[in-house]
């Protein structure tokens, strides 16, 4: 018998030799299954009773089925032979996409499900992009191709000036050196995220701005403005837990359609609607007092509310 | 507007009860633009449910990614929004409908005490 588990999740026991017991029974009597999969494999390409269409669906049913098979199978074989399990480790029969949720889950049972990443502004809340990962990667992996998705947005703007990145900000997360590099030659400051535990300084001096600057390389791309801005707009728990508590209150908690591609479509639709709300909030100016400071320090405009009253009449 | 669509058989049914709501429920109406259009009172749907599982279907990730990128571009020419200074973070959501277990009720029970 042996213990697991954090002590203050409460141990839970486990029979270790009846498990491999067990497990051994159940690898010997899959055994065949291969070997009955190719001879159902070779019958349906014989078969003169199915169409086209129906045969290349049934066959790539088939494909499917024992690839996930295989998958289990050699998961299944680790587990006996007492070797650790890899990163993405199938908990799922009909959907190998799914993985542990280990995030925020140190008081409780773990459960199986997605990650989603979100990038947003730290003023309204509007989500610029998200992303729906296959498994549970590490944070700092969504950091970049969220990125891309973003500057995408970016070049489909008509009206106005250049916009660009100036600044990002993530928890300790995504406190990666490798990653502060790969942002400071895109020109975009790391200042936002947290290097210890100690909250970032909002207000910095001259001397710390010119630090900062020096320390990205980014002397000449960024202003000590921008850089006062990017401390102030940096990482703040309450402020990200609330856009991602509006989200969730949306539909995005739990994902209701089936595979990876329907996590993708019911989150994308989320935020969509997300969205669509924070730009109403926006147009009839319904932001906290804050979000309004930033948005006048970021020189957006505000809708001219006469102008909309007089449309209306 | 809540979009929280339902898995496989329940799918069916959400795409319906959501057809109605374009006729019935103002906020819907108001949501989808859809104020200025006269509804042919004669049809019983003003969009087909079956329409609109197809439509759902035919979306994958670089469409919906597409279309997240043509909201966002519009929000930037509007002026209401800038990409200057953003925050990532991630959070975790289920797969599916929880399922009941006994570890589930002992968790929710102790956390209740």
């Amino acid at each position: 018998m042996r213990s697991f588990g954090r002590s203050c999740r409460g141990q839970g026991k486990v029979f270790v030799k009846l498990v491999r017991q067990t497990e051994q029974q159940l690898l010997d009597q899959g055994e065949a299954i291969s070997t009955l999969a190719q001879q159902a494999q070779a019958s349906l390409e014989q078969t003169t009773t199915l169409s086209e269409s129906q045969r290349a669906r049934l066959s790539e049913h088939l494909t499917t089925a024992m690839r996930h098979h295989e998958q289990l199978r050699k998961q299944s074989k680790q587990l006996t032979q007492g070797k650790k399990l890899a990163h993405c480790k199938v908990v799922n029969a009909y959907d190998p996409t799914i993985a542990p949720i280990i995030k925020g889950k140190s008081n409780c049972p773990a459960q199986f499900g997605r990650k989603p990443g979100i990038i947003s502004e730290p003023a309204t809340g509007y989500l610029f992009a998200n992303l729906t990962p296959k498994g549970n990667p590490s944070d700092e992996s969504y950091v970049l191709p969220l990125i891309d998705k973003v500057e995408q947005a970016i070049v489909r703007v008509q009206q106005g000036p250049k916009r660009s990145i100036h600044s990002l900000a993530g928890d300790l997360g995504v406190n990666d050196p490798v990653l502060r590099q790969a942002l400071h030659e895109r020109h975009i400051l790391s200042v936002g995220i947290p290097k210890t535990v100690a909250p970032i300084n909002p207000h910095p001096s001259a001397q710390e701005v010119l630090d900062i600057l020096n320390e990205a390389g980014l002397n000449r791309k960024r202003t000590p403005h921008q850089v006062q801005l990017a401390c102030a707009s940096g990482y703040s728990r309450p402020v990200v837990e609330s856009h991602i508590a509006t989200l969730l209150s949306r539909g995005a908690g739990a994902v209701r359609y089936k595979g990876h591609e329907g996590a993708v479509v019911q989150q994308g639709m989320t935020v969509m609607s997300y969205n669509g709300a924070v730009l109403v909030r926006i147009r009839q100016q319904k932001m906290t007092k804050r979000a309004q400071k930033f948005r006048r320090l970021l020189g957006l405009k505000s809708p001219k509310v006469s102008k909309i009253k007089q449309e209306k009449n | 507007m809540n979009w929280a669509p339902q898995s496989s058989l329940q799918g069916r049914k959400g795409d319906e009860d959501i057809c109605r709501r374009f006729r019935t429920d103002f906020a819907v109406i108001y949501a989808c633009g859809l104020r200025e259009y006269r509804i042919n009172p004669s049809q019983a749907y003003f969009v087909l449910p079956a329409t609109l599982c197809e439509f759902r279907g035919r979306i994958d990730e670089a469409l919906m990614d597409e279309l997240i990128a043509i909201q966002a571009a519009a929000a930037m020419d509007d002026g209401l929004v800038s990409p200057a200074h953003l925050v990532v973070d991630t959070f975790p959501c289920e797969q599916g409908s929880q399922r009941v277990t006994d570890a589930t009720t002992l968790y929710k029970a102790q956390k209740k005490h």
